[in-house]
């Protein structure tokens, strides 16, 4: 390992963000704290961009590794132990200070630390709890703060981090425990889901317990109980009433897919699926809110005698996409049964990008693969605010997505038989399920039409883009244009829309200004 | 018809309003416009209003006890945009809001509030733009001064903002264009000055020092992965006219310039 003695922060900050960048994750949303006179530092909940990197991506927060040197040697990682990259490690003081300064110049919302795995994973998280105390307490920083949950960690630690902090994640990695055993050598199943469940014991100690994210939000639209009923009954796979399309089910019954994914395989214990606690094995009984510890110091950061909570931003994590052969499917089944059981704020999918030489990996000349893990990014969107299910969009007979069509359209054209729906009197639950109609627009859909009578023109005015849309809905009754409501017709006609952004987003180097004309025409 | 002709400025349009709903005239046809857009047409009757704060302010207070504050604070982003037919539009939405009240705001369907709809989505649209993309420099004095030149005029809209979160600080928010600052030091919060256009522009000058220009600019570099290069999208959520004012876009010198 190439360590190097004397580096200047400029320097450090260099190797440190180069080699925090394959983390996607970089919203700072979910927490809400008014700014305090004294103190630097607000929360908006919303969360900002601050600015957008050359690959498009927000910059939201300051995005480092604590240390580049890690023990671990994931085949997939740059930073791997036998890796041959320059090495670097921040002092605790020094990441306060360019958190502090950066903050001050609007450049960030706050501060994303990560890191490689210094000596042991206790003793780097234990490196991270010193910086975010120092932020916290000798800083008196009200910003925004994500931190990494490092696999292995000691209990106590993660417990008391987490209230200094407002989001906390642990990399999933690769969805089957078979691809981790062969790819990430030093993590395992257990040492993954176990601080994930942590984390979701510690919001629901929260006074008022945990507000349940997007993707429970709408199941309760749904018709769902709500999650924390939901859990208590026996496994999940009962909590569906319905046409039996149910990620908990899939996993519960189907040795398909269980076989498949890994994910309930390994020691039992950890089913994400079953109504036994398997908290009772992995997390020994000792300090924290597990045993009614209290937590007072690490609470104690915020003015006038409150109490922060535990990781008010809830919990996020992301996978590996391409590395290992899996499929769409069980990628989406994961990543439900993660909504469901662990109730994450997002799960975030980041398409292979081969960084090491290590022959057991995929090559991957053509650069990630794109344009699937935006499919995946949309279907995500799908189970979170569209109420549709991974069942619905890929399944054990289409187990990938059609790389052609964005999945609401795939979805859509698959079931002609449910359009097309009528704008003025579609429940909003079926608006929501029209291709090119987003939440958005439906809701304005539903809030205007109680006054008078919608036509194309006023939904045009409205925002509703209808270059997709108007393939399914009718308006008093009329189509927009004489359309075939009939598979291949539509299809040809969604291509055509498609065709340019399926292209822009595999080629997003080559720039084309001339992209205005395709997205305005069709209407 | 009574067209009456308004200066671009809050308290204007709305003594505009006033002045058009005191008119005496039963079912006469009124229109606001902005002084400045030159057009007059054969058989109206123009009218210039003279601002009155008073009125401004009694019809601003109406707003809010009838309508609600949620209608009122669209008529205030509406009033700080930069369209040539606000004074009108801000009418015509009132004029309908009051004779609907405060459900008004559903209506989408209705060009008024359609209008309006367009309107507050434009500037609340920048707004939100520049909560992120307002960048700091640091003065020798260790004064924190930004300098925007937004489409619409957003000064009274992030001052507040930034008195928030960065209360411990003395800052200057200036809006180039039209010589408006925001001024804010922890000891007496902040206010709006028109005009001081000089003494910030020396201060913009010394803040081109500040040396985290620079580590902002090595970690903007680094944090991109290069295999997903992707200027269009980029360009999508950080709109050109943006840059000119943002470290990381300033390669030649640092600072906010
Ligand atoms: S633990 Fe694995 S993924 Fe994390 S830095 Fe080390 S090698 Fe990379």
């Amino acid at each position: 390992m190439v360590i190097q003695e004397g580096l200047t922060v400029k320097e450090k900050l260099h190797i440190l963000a180069d080699a925090a960048k394959y983390d996607v994750a970089c919203t700072s949303s979910g927490s809400k704290r008014a700014g305090v006179s004294g103190r630097l530092g607000s929360a908006a909940e919303a969360g900002i961009c601050h600015s957008f990197a050359a690959d498009g991506r927000c910059i939201s927060l300051l995005k480092i590794l604590l240390s580049n040197e890690c023990v671990f040697d994931c085949k997939y990682c740059v930073n791997r132990a036998s890796s041959d990259v320059p090495r670097a490690t921040f002092t605790p003081e020094e990441i306060c200070t360019l958190t502090m300064e950066f903050y001050k110049r609007n450049y960030i919302e706050g501060l994303f630390l990560s890191s490689g795995v210094v000596k042991s994973p206790s003793h780097t998280m234990s490196l991270m709890y010193e910086t975010l105390y120092l932020l916290r307490f000798k800083y008196q920083f009200m910003g925004y703060i994500h931190v990494k949950g490092i696999p292995g960690a000691d209990q106590g630690v993660l417990e008391r981090i987490g209230y200094l902090a407002d989001r906390m994640s642990v990399n999933l990695e690769l969805p089957t425990s078979e691809a981790l055993k062969r790819l990430a050598p030093g993590k395992t199943r257990k040492t993954i889901l176990e601080p994930m469940r942590l984390i979701r014991r510690g919001m629901e100690s929260n006074p008022g317990g945990a507000a349940p994210g997007a993707y429970w939000t709408s199941r309760m639209r749904w018709g769902e109980a709500d999650p924390l009923l939901a859990q208590k009954r026996a496994g999940f796979s009962t909590c569906i009433p319905g046409d039996g399309v149910n990620a908990g089910r899939i996993f519960a019954d189907d040795p398909g897919i269980r076989a498949k994914t890994g994910l309930l395989q390994e020691n039992g214990g950890y089913h994400l699926d079953t109504a036994e606690d398997p908290s009772a094995e992995i997390l020994p009984s000792g300090s924290g809110f597990l045993s009614g510890g209290s937590f007072r110091l690490e609470r104690s950061w915020l003015p006038d005698g409150r109490l922060s909570n535990y990781v008010p931003a809830g919990q996020s994590t992301q996978m590996i996409i391409g590395a290992a052969g899996e499929s769409d499917y069980q990628i989406m089944a994961v990543s439900e049964a993660l909504y469901r059981n662990y109730d994450m704020k997002r799960v975030f999918y980041s398409g292979f990008l081969k960084t090491t030489d290590d022959s057991s990996l995929p090559d991957t000349p053509g650069g990630p693969p794109l344009l699937r893990e935006h499919r995946l990014y949309q279907a995500d969107w799908l189970l979170r605010y569209y109420g549709f299910q991974t069942e619905e969009l890929v399944n054990e007979k289409h187990p990938n997505f059609n790389l052609l069509l964005d999945p609401k359209c795939d979805w859509a054209i698959q079931h002609l038989e449910q359009f097309p729906v009528e704008v003025m009197r579609a429940p909003y639950e079926q608006l929501l399920r029209v291709p090119g109609i987003g939440v958005k627009s439906a809701q304005r859909i539903v809030k205007s039409r109680r006054f008078g009578r919608l036509d194309y023109d006023s939904l045009k005015r409205m925002g509703v883009v209808l270059k997709r849309a108007h393939y399914f809905i009718t308006c008093q009754g009329k189509l927009m244009l004489p359309v075939k409501i009939e598979e291949g017709y539509i299809t040809r006609g969604l291509m055509s829309v498609e065709n340019q952004e399926n292209w822009q987003i595999s080629h997003p180097d080559q720039y084309r200004q001339l992209s205005l004309f395709a997205d305005f025409s069709v209407r | 018809m009574l067209v009456f002709q308004c200066e671009d400025q809050a308290e204007s349009i709305l003594t505009g309003v006033y002045d058009a709903w005191a008119d005496p005239v039963p079912n006469r046809e009124i229109r606001l416009v902005l002084s400045d857009d030159g057009q007059q047409e054969l058989f109206c009757e123009y009218r210039k209003v003279k601002t009155d704060d008073k009125k401004a302010q009694k019809v601003a207070e109406s707003i809010v006890r009838k309508l609600g504050k949620w209608i009122w604070s669209d008529v205030e982003f509406v009033l700080l945009a930069d369209a040539a037919d606000k004074a009108q539009a801000v009418f015509s939405y009132l004029r309908l809001a009051f004779s609907i009240g405060p459900e008004i705001r559903q209506q989408l369907a209705r060009p008024e509030v359609m209008r309006i709809c367009e309107l507050v989505r434009m500037v609340s649209r920048e707004q939100q733009h520049l909560f992120g993309f307002v960048r700091f420099a640091d003065t020798p004095e260790g004064i924190l001064i930004a300098q925007l030149e937004p489409r619409h005029r957003q000064i009274p809209l992030l001052a507040g903002h930034f008195a928030e979160r960065l209360n411990t600080e003395r800052f200057i928010l200036y809006d180039k264009r039209r010589r408006e600052a925001a001024v804010h030091s922890p000891e007496h919060g902040w206010y709006l000055t028109m005009g001081e256009a000089d003494g910030i522009e020396e201060m913009i000058r010394c803040s081109e020092r500040d040396g985290y220009a620079e580590l902002w600019q090595v970690f903007f570099d680094s944090i991109a992965i290069a295999q997903r290069t992707n200027p269009r999208c980029q360009q999508n959520l950080l709109p050109m006219r943006f840059r000119p004012h943002m470290t990381e876009f300033r390669r030649d010198k640092s600072g906010i310039g």
